[in-house]
């Protein structure tokens, strides 16, 4: 990119209404940036005053599969489903499980992916420590809030 | 300028958030894996969008390919990072981008059906794909990447179940002006999913392929056939088909179409 081509694109850029663009190429990584003259809107949810939204979930049957809990046998924390779906191990068939059996693993870190409805989601840790068990099997389809490992916080 | 016309990072983004930062690279495997890595890293911004002019080693779900000749398409990936954003509300995020596809494919006189859950066609044949990939923590979602694949000016496909709006329309477009109207249609989508999701939710069902007609299925895995008709999809996005006068709901895995 010659001077004349950047300052080409400079122009374009204080024209478009972007904000920032980064271009990266093989011979260049660039990064123009323009701080906006209008002030930019934030979007702030409304406060959770009661709002008259159409009770949409009434209508549908929720099923919340509510499990008796086991009584805590130890300390052992397990790390639930958040959602129903399709329980994977690993990114693709060829890589490696995220956590297995005695891996430690840290808050924010991903354990697994739930698939559903062609959505794929990275589950992340909310517990640090040791993986004790894997409770459930590569591919097969969970419940909400069914426990997916169990971690020793020790 | 030449080596770089048409390319596209020139896009006018009339917008609030989505679209305002943009990741260009004339050339990368997928839109999604770079995404993932500016998240990772602390550099993506909410919004943010990350756009190639040739996708190498695109994905469809589960590691199919997707295939894009360059400057021909739009693959791109849309970064969300919103504050509050519940785990079970994430079906949202596909009403979202199959309507905004939806809306500037009426724009341009392409009346595109969503084949449930999420692929648009057109008379049987594909047009585009979306494949988002989230992170979760807890009951929150973290953050979002979701990746278009869109068949804009190719004129042949290798797969013979695929179609591009050139095909369809015997015209070549910008693709840059394109994405432009497709950023703002996502980002008023979105709002719209914020404050009336079932609004949303009724402009997918009027574009859903099969809905209210009688169809011949089948369920998995045990292969048993049966004749239904598609009502809808529920709060998660699974599948309402009504049979024998009775609602029953289908998970992706649970339920195929039979088409002899």
């Amino acid at each position: 990119m010659k001077t004349k081509e950047i300052q080409d694109l400079i122009d374009f850029i204080s024209k478009s209404g972007l904000n920032e663009v980064n271009i990266e190429t093989e011979e260049l990584k660039i990064s123009i940036k323009r701080s906006p003259d209008v002030k930019t809107t934030e979007y702030v949810s409304s406060p959770a005053v009661a709002q008259p939204q159409a009770p949409q979930a009434s209508a549908a049957p929720v099923q919340s599969v509510e499990k008796a809990a086991e009584p805590a046998k130890s300390n052992y924390i397990e790390i639930k489903s958040p959602m129903i779906g399709t329980f994977y191990r690993s990114s693709n068939p060829e890589s490696d499980s995220f956590v297995s059996v005695g891996d430690t693993v840290e808050i924010g870190q991903t354990v697994c992916i739930i698939e559903a409805m062609k959505l794929f989601n990275e589950i992340e840790s909310d517990v640090s420590g040791k993986i004790v068990k894997v409770l459930v099997d590569n591919a097969t389809p969970i419940e909400y809030d069914q426990p997916l490992f169990l971690v020793d916080p020790s | 300028m030449q080596k770089y016309k048409n390319k596209l990072y020139k896009i006018p983004a009339n917008t609030v958030f989505i679209g305002k930062k943009l990741h260009y690279l004339p050339t990368c495997h997928s839109t999604n894996d770079i995404a993932a890595t500016l998240i990772a890293s602390g550099h993506a911004e909410n919004g943010m969008v990350v756009i190639t002019d040739h996708q190498t080693n695109g994905k469809g779900q589960l590691g199919n390919a997707w295939e894009a000749k360059p400057d021909e398409n739009i693959t791109m990936s849309v970064i969300l990072i919103p504050e509050q954003f519940q785990a079970r509300d994430q079906f949202g995020l596909t009403l979202i981008t199959t309507v905004a596809i939806n809306r500037i494919m009426h724009n341009l006189g392409i009346d595109v059906e969503i084949k449930w859950p999420n692929d648009i066609y057109y008379k049987g044949k594909k047009l585009g794909g979306i494949l988002i990939a989230n992170s979760l923590t807890g009951q929150l979602l973290t953050d979002s990447i979701i990746g278009i694949g869109l068949n804009v000016n190719q004129e042949s496909f290798e797969i013979g179940q695929a179609v591009s709006v050139k095909i369809i329309t015997g015209r070549s477009y910008e693709l840059s002006g394109i994405v432009s109207l497709l950023l703002k249609e996502i980002e008023e989508c979105y709002q719209l999913f914020k404050v009336n999701p079932e609004g949303l939710k009724r402009i997918f069902l009027s574009r859903l392929m099969g809905l209210g007609k009688k169809g011949k299925f089948q369920r998995l895995p045990s292969g048993e056939e049966f004749i239904g008709v598609i009502k809808g999809v529920d709060e998660l996005g699974r599948l309402e088909v009504l049979v024998n006068d009775k609602i029953e709901v289908f998970n992706l895995k649970e339920i195929g179409a039979k088409t002899n």
